[in-house]
């Protein structure tokens, strides 16, 4: 008896679940039957100039055509399910009924996926988010860029923790990564700036479809840009006070192989005159008089004013080659800024972006607390601030990834259905 | 030059080892790069390895002969070993301006034009070998390209031979793609066989070429330029552990190309390190037949001398 009560109520449960969180909103089911319905109206395909728009029409309704059959399927099996339920007795012992149950899981799993899916497409359609946004479109590769923020020498040192804490996840989640610049400051516990190279490692030219699969560096750290808070006792500090200091990140895609284009573009600013190059300026004869070690090279851009400062290798063509990919990815992510600020009306959204200025996170170490202030709908806590640092709980890591995605895209659709 | 105590004090409080590179480095910033170059490479080893290496760093060492190698050219890793120079940043520019702006046209047409005779890089005092190597990186299958690095040295040509290996430049038989060799021989008195050797043989086979005149392409070369009377400026790291062959002469490899040299060559590149090297080639040289050009380094110095047959103008004046 104990059984059935309990096997009634996973039922019910799921059933509830379902009308809750799988079920679509009223408004795209509404979009998709009146695409479909105009979808065979011949002047509905002259008018439609827009090839693009119409693919993922297209694709649209398939998905939700998709998406109605699975339903259907679905309601079937829980009426065949209770069928079952009311004619056997012992319904723990009825193997038919288990397989039956592991199937409705299967349907749920599937609904949850096409629901998502869907739900992406509208968004695509009502140009919310654009091709390129999409997690698949993103490039595998990433720069990261740490630098300190407000609170003087307290930053820095945070600054260098976030950057112990990335080199950590990096291990852990296997990721090739290197290290690009690492500009230590006066006192030699804190850094003023460090640049990382993330890329995937490729193995065997295997690569999944999963949505945060080991090889999309970038999707899962594209969250982190933005100015990380530190609430702690610093080490400088002599009186026990408790200081607030901030560090930023910077997150910027890059494709992972090299292609023509890009090689094109950095062979372009190359020999463009705008870039100045600066090697260290000694005194002296130089040439076979001295041998100095110090191969440091910054580059300006001077109409964008941006400029990248390298010293990690021990020769200057290949720090000038680092810094010229660095400072092509920046002009890049720059361009690519203002592009979308300019069709912000067009694209609608003010979430989907986060601005390298937003406070996104709290590392409250008194307290051993993490907060990420831009999850509202999906809860996350984190109350063990040392093991997320050293990423000894990669779950945790993963669980804030996986709820940011969904808050955004969460914040995304209450936009879009509200509009 | 003393450094100040203030300075040592935090270094120590950074790293304890980090006062020893300040001799040679003078600031914090370039020391902690240094020490990082230092640990990663004896990150497998043990520490007291590391320690020594630091220490020997402080009595001036060349950082380039605890690491053992320097990086050069495009992807190369110029060995590094006493009794041979070490390749200077300037030599490295020096080495990319050659490859992708002096010879990049004219060896292009000769890869199309595919004469059939015999093309000669000379290397001379090639030290390391970086220079060749360097060439023969940037231009690896142009047949009958033969490149030769000449030194008066055993232990260079010995060393330069191993980075040949160390690099993967070797000359595989069969495929006739950029050879390139090492030579012991004295620049300043060569002999009449280093020229016949030079001139006609197919390092290949062992057979001959048909001879073309001015038979060399192009000679390039890092002489010793510098007067004796500055030793007592040098560095440590240069004066005590650095080979004094390498590095002390005024004309005489200048006056040597200009005499025995040049009139078997259509271009050159010298690197120098004064004014009158600059003026004694310049000078010395045809006006008709040549243009001559100085080259400036990284850091605005004046660091070498190049030029080139003017009837080949076309060839040598695309990218300049």
């Amino acid at each position: 008896m104990r059984f059935l009560i309990r096997n009634l109520r996973l039922i019910s449960t799921i059933r509830y679940n379902h009308t809750i969180s799988y079920s679509i909103p009223q408004k795209i089911v509404g979009a998709a039957q009146e695409i479909a319905n105009n979808f065979n109206k011949p002047d509905r395909i002259t008018k439609n100039l827009n090839v693009a728009e119409f693919k993922i029409e297209q694709r649209l309704v398939s998905l939700y055509n998709k998406y109605i059959k699975l339903v259907d399927e679905k309601k079937e099996l829980l009426s065949m399910i209770e069928l079952e339920k009311s004619e056997t007795r012992m319904p723990n012992e009825n193997e038919f009924l288990s397989d039956c149950e592991t199937e409705l899981d299967e349907y749920n799993d599937k609904l949850k996926d096409l629901k998502h899916e869907i739900e992406t497409q509208y968004l695509l359609l009502k140009k919310y988010i654009s091709e390129s946004d999409l997690t698949e479109n993103l490039s595998d590769g990433c720069i990261l860029e740490v630098r300190p923020g407000v609170g003087g020498s307290e930053s820095s040192i945070f600054a260098k923790d976030l950057l112990s804490m990335y080199l950590r996840l990096c291990q852990v989640k296997n990721w090739n990564y290197e290290i690009m610049n690492i500009d230590d400051d006066d006192s030699g516990v804190g850094i003023n700036e460090a640049i990382l190279e993330i890329k995937p490692k490729y193995n065997d030219g295997e690569s999944l479809d999963n949505m945060f699969d080991e090889n999309k560096c970038y999707s899962y750290l594209q969250f982190e840009t933005g100015v990380h808070r530190v609430q702690r006792i610093p080490m400088t500090e002599s009186k026990g006070r408790v200081h607030t200091s901030t560090a930023s990140v910077l997150v910027l895609p890059m494709s992972e192989k090299v292609n023509e284009d890009t090689k094109k573009e950095i062979d372009e600013l190359k020999k463009s005159k705008d870039v100045r190059i600066e090697v260290m300026r000694a005194s002296g004869k130089g040439g076979q008089h001295v041998n100095t070690t110090n191969s440091a090279v910054r580059l300006t851009h001077e109409p964008t004013g941006i400029s990248v400062y390298i010293q990690s290798e021990r020769q200057q063509h290949r720090n000038k080659e680092k810094a010229f990919q660095i400072l092509h990815t920046r002009m890049k992510n720059k361009r690519e800024e203002e592009l979308r600020s300019k069709d912000m009306n067009l694209r609608k959204s003010k979430v989907s972006n986060v601005d390298r200025s937003f406070k996104i996170r709290t590392y409250n170490y008194p307290t051993n607390n993490i907060y990420d202030h831009r999850l509202q709908e999906f809860k996350w806590h984190c109350s063990v601030l040392e093991k997320f640092m050293k990423v000894s709980a990669e779950n945790k890591w993963d669980e804030l990834v996986n709820n940011l995605y969904k808050e955004k895209h969460s914040k995304l659709m209450k936009e879009v259905l509200e509009n | 030059m003393r450094i100040n105590r203030q300075l040592i004090k935090k270094a120590k409080n950074i790293n304890p080892l980090l006062p020893y590179l300040l001799p040679q480095c003078r600031t914090i910033e370039n020391a902690s790069t240094e020490l990082r170059w230092i640990n990663e490479h004896f990150s497998s080893k043990p520490k007291s390895e590391f320690i020594e290496a630091c220490k020997r760093r402080y009595k001036g060492m060349p950082l380039q002969y605890i690491l053992g190698t320097q990086p050069f050219g495009k992807n190369l890793n110029i060995l590094c070993k006493k009794n041979v120079l070490i390749p200077r940043w300037e030599t490295d520019e020096i080495t990319s301006f050659l490859n992708d702006v002096l010879l990049k046209k004219r060896l292009q047409t000769i890869r199309e034009n595919q004469e059939n005779s015999k093309k000669i890089i000379l290397d001379l005092c090639t030290g390391s070998g970086c220079i060749s190597a360097s060439i023969k990186e940037s231009y690896p299958d142009i047949k009958d390209l033969f490149i030769y690095g000449i030194d008066v040295s055993k232990a260079c040509i010995d060393l330069a031979m191993e980075n040949q290996v160390f690099n993967n430049l070797e000359n595989n038989k069969g495929n006739y793609d950029t050879w390139l060799g090492y030579l012991l021989h004295d620049v300043l008195n060569p002999k009449k066989e280093l020229f016949k050797r030079v001139k006609k043989m197919d390092e290949w086979t062992g057979g001959e070429f048909e001879t073309s005149s001015p038979f060399i392409e192009c000679i390039i070369s890092n002489p010793p330029y510098i007067p004796h009377k500055q030793l007592s400026e040098l560095n440590v790291s240069v004066k005590n552990y650095e080979p004094h062959k390498a590095l002390f002469g005024e004309l005489e490899f200048y006056k040597n190309f200009v005499d025995v040299w040049s009139p078997h060559c259509n271009s050159f590149f010298y690197e120098l390190g004064d004014i009158t090297q600059l003026d004694f080639i310049r000078n010395n040289l045809d006006e008709d037949t040549w243009t001559v050009h100085k080259w400036m380094d990284g850091n605005d110095k004046l660091r070498g001398v190049y030029g080139y047959r003017k009837s080949l103008k076309n060839d040598y004046e695309h990218y300049i």
